[in-house]
């Protein structure tokens, strides 16, 4: 049976914004967009979820909900910081660790590096550190699996810590809500209602046949998550498969010019996002969502690596021009890279990286 | 207007002309060639609007029988001199087209006003840089093979000129290599700018003079936005980029502790029987260096291997790195001396290779497989 610790930060960017800031506690607070304008809410404290304000809302909706609400931009260098030092606290326990964003991550402890055979105790020690390096606190969930443990760093928000033992699994999952399983979505926990099942109690009384018939492949994984079973292994090479950055304009934007302008910075922040971890693209996507709504994508894969942010930049002008921006107002716009060289590659000709700002000459860096 | 000509001086005057040309038929125009007759001066003159080329046949190789000037597709005239079998031959102009008499024959090329001929930039006599004239051609075969002409690289079609009191340097990357070359020249002192980026196609058309006209001096100026090219035959400017090349001063590495001595024939000739058996598309082959032998290997999935030795001066510890084997071949086609150093520190680390005190080239590795830890 493994062990594995779930670690979700609490609030993690407003409380960041607090700890910096006291004069932010005790009130309502969003990190994210202006309140007048539609960008969206990336984090929001306690006292601003007590009135209905979640991640992802758009800020005029959370505006609307809490007029008196704080409004403040996020500071990601700032938030990368701090997680880099939480990660550091991971790794000083076990080197199986599965990032997820900057705020949450999986670790498998079943063997680690301090040769402690409890999950409970490191658990405790990883909180406990986190606070004492940050000065912020984390929630914990230790289970034999990751799904379990997911829901269990949740079950006690916030400074929580949630034990499942093995013989526990099935008896903390049977009343939980469906929708709450990893990889269960909208629609998918709608067709699930549909067919009357509301909770994981009514999941497992489903047949693994019957699963496989109405889901495909996703029914075995449903039928073994009922079980209690999630068979997914921490996976500590965990590469994202893009980095992007997109913006939600203040106001619509009728001006290729203006644009351009944007995608420019974007451009150079996404080639810099990149390099900073010593990874290489060689596929841009450019991204455009109209006024209406209407959102495409236009994506050109080089021969080979970028180098610069000037050579992204030059293909999304090329990009631009398959699009109708300047004809129709837009709404926003990004830019993201992928096609990285995967690790397999047998074939890898080493590429001097001509970055733009801080020049750095790469090198062979190892897989982080 | 009508000239008589030596027909071989004429031929590689065309021929000079020809790579400015352009085929494209955007503007027809282009296709042309102004042929100008006026003061004792016989002036062919070519443009794509980028380049332009001006030759000016030597005095002794032509003769005025009236002045004038001529407007005709550059590609038709060019053929009809090659072919012709006569040692000299006759251009005269009729209403705008061009007659050209051979002995057993006559030609008519049907032309234009030749007003409608773009302008093509002079040769400004104030400030330039002189340099002989295969040292110029030395600094552009040693660099213009670096560059590339893919279309991700968009930067990189070009090489960067800089220009010291007394010495020119050419820099050229395709971004996995970098080629430096220095030669001396004089009068760099006069001229206001320190760096330009040139691009590629230019400085091949000035290969082609150089090759075709062998110059003892060439001159060099700057005006606007435009290099100009000077030889006592042929005037040429071509457009500057506007690419910011990368900053390549970092990329060259510094203190590689390991130090090889390499015979360039004896290298090549090993590469060449090695290289048969590397993967067309991925090219691969590994250096081996130990303290007295150099050992190289390649292998060709579904087609066999290879692997040879050769004797190498070796200063340092014994280690393996493999390189695309095309990156040494390009640059040792060209060497001039019998030997080149190359300077080492992993199979992860880019090589320094020095030939003589004028030329230096960094070459990127294959990364090497990821092994499992």
């Amino acid at each position: 049976m493994k062990k594995i610790i779930h670690i979700d930060m609490d609030m993690f960017y407003a409380a960041v914004e607090m700890r910096d800031d006291p004069g932010l506690r005790g009130k309502p607070l969003v990190v994210g967009g202006k309140p007048d304008s539609r960008g969206v809410v990336c984090a929001a404290n306690y006292e601003a979820r007590k009135y209905g304000i979640h991640s992802a809302m758009s800020c005029a909706v959370a505006y609307r909900k809490c007029p008196f609400c704080l409004f403040i931009p996020p500071h990601f260098d700032k938030y990368r910081k701090v997680s880099q030092e939480i990660r550091e606290i991971f790794y000083s326990f076990t080197d199986l660790v599965e990032p997820l964003s900057l705020d949450e991550a999986y670790l498998d402890v079943t063997e680690n590096k301090v040769g402690e055979g409890s999950a409970t105790l490191i658990a405790r020690a990883i909180k406990r550190m986190i606070y004492e390096k940050t000065g912020l606190t984390a929630s914990a969930g230790v289970a034999p699996n990751k799904f379990i443990a997911k829901i269990a760093s949740d079950y006690k928000k916030p400074d929580g810590l949630w034990v499942v033992a093995p013989s526990q699994v099935l008896s903390f999952i049977r009343g939980l809500a469906v929708v709450r399983v990893p990889g269960i979505g909208k629609v998918m926990n709608e067709k699930l209602q549909g067919m009357g099942i509301a909770k994981i109690s009514d999941l497992s009384e489903k047949s693994l046949s019957f699963l496989l018939q109405e889901f495909g492949k996703t029914g075995s994984y449903l039928y073994n998550i009922a079980q209690g079973i999630d068979e997914r292994e921490v996976k500590p090479h965990r590469e994202r498969q893009s980095y992007g950055r997109e913006t939600t304009f203040e106001r619509d934007i009728e001006s290729k010019e203006e644009v351009l302008h944007f995608l420019e910075k974007c451009s150079r922040r996404v080639f810099q996002e990149l390099t900073d971890i010593h990874r290489q693209a060689k596929t841009v996507t450019l991204k455009i969502k109209y006024y209406d709504f209407q959102t495409m994508t236009r994506r050109v894969t080089a021969k080979s690596f970028f180098s610069s942010a000037e050579e992204i930049f030059h293909h999304i002008q090329e990009l631009l021009e398959k699009t109708e921006v300047g004809e129709k107002p837009i709404r926003l716009a990004g830019v993201s890279l992928s096609g990285f060289p995967s690790g397999k590659e047998k074939y890898e000709q080493l590429e001097f990286c001509f970055d733009d700002e801080n020049f750095e000459f790469y090198s062979y860096c190892k897989e982080e | 207007m009508k000239v008589k000509c030596n027909r071989q001086s004429l031929l590689q005057a065309l021929q000079t002309i020809i790579g400015v040309v352009t085929q494209k038929d955007i503007y027809p125009i282009l296709g042309n060639v102004r042929v100008s007759a006026f003061d004792g001066n016989l002036l062919f003159k070519a443009t794509d609007l980028k380049i332009s080329l001006t030759y000016s046949l030597p005095v002794s190789q032509f003769e005025i029988l009236e002045e004038g000037e001529l407007l005709i597709a550059a590609q038709k005239f060019f053929n009809v001199i090659k072919e012709a079998p006569d040692e000299e031959v006759e251009v005269e102009k009729n209403n705008y087209d061009a007659r050209i008499i051979c002995k057993d024959g006559k030609f008519v090329i049907l032309g234009e006003e030749p007003d409608k001929f773009p302008n093509v930039p002079e040769f400004q006599e104030s400030n330039f840089i002189e340099i002989e004239g295969k040292d110029f051609q030395k600094l552009i075969r040693k660099t213009l093979f670096s560059t590339t002409t893919e279309r991700t690289r968009y930067d990189l079609d070009n090489i960067l000129l800089i220009i010291s009191e007394d010495s020119l340097r050419f820099v050229a990357t395709d971004g996995k290599r970098l080629a430096i070359c220095d030669r001396p020249c004089t009068g760099g002192e006069g001229i206001d700018v320190r760096e330009v980026t040139v691009p590629c196609k230019g400085l091949q058309q000035i290969d082609r003079v150089l090759s075709t006209t062998s110059p003892d001096k060439v001159r060099l100026g700057f005006m606007e936005n435009q290099l100009l090219f000077h030889t006592p035959e042929v005037v040429m400017s071509t457009r500057l980029s506007e690419a910011k090349f990368p900053p390549y001063q970092k990329v060259i590495p510094q203190g590689l502790p390991y130090k090889a001595f390499l015979n360039v024939k004896d290298f090549t000739s090993a590469l060449r029987r090695v290289c048969w058996f590397t993967d067309e598309k991925n090219k691969s082959i590994e250096l081996s260096f130990t303290p007295e032998k150099l050992k190289l290997f390649a292998m060709d999935e579904g087609a066999g291997e290879a692997s040879l030795e050769m004797p190498v001066v070796y200063e340092g510890e014994a280690f393996d790195i493999k390189f695309n084997p095309d990156f040494f071949l390009d640059m040792l086609k060209i060497a001039d001396s019998s030997d080149v150093t190359i300077l080492l520190k992993d199979f992860a680390s880019a090589a320094l290779i020095k030939e003589g005190d004028d030329f230096q080239y960094v070459v990127l590795p294959i990364k090497p497989q990821v092994r499992d830890h």
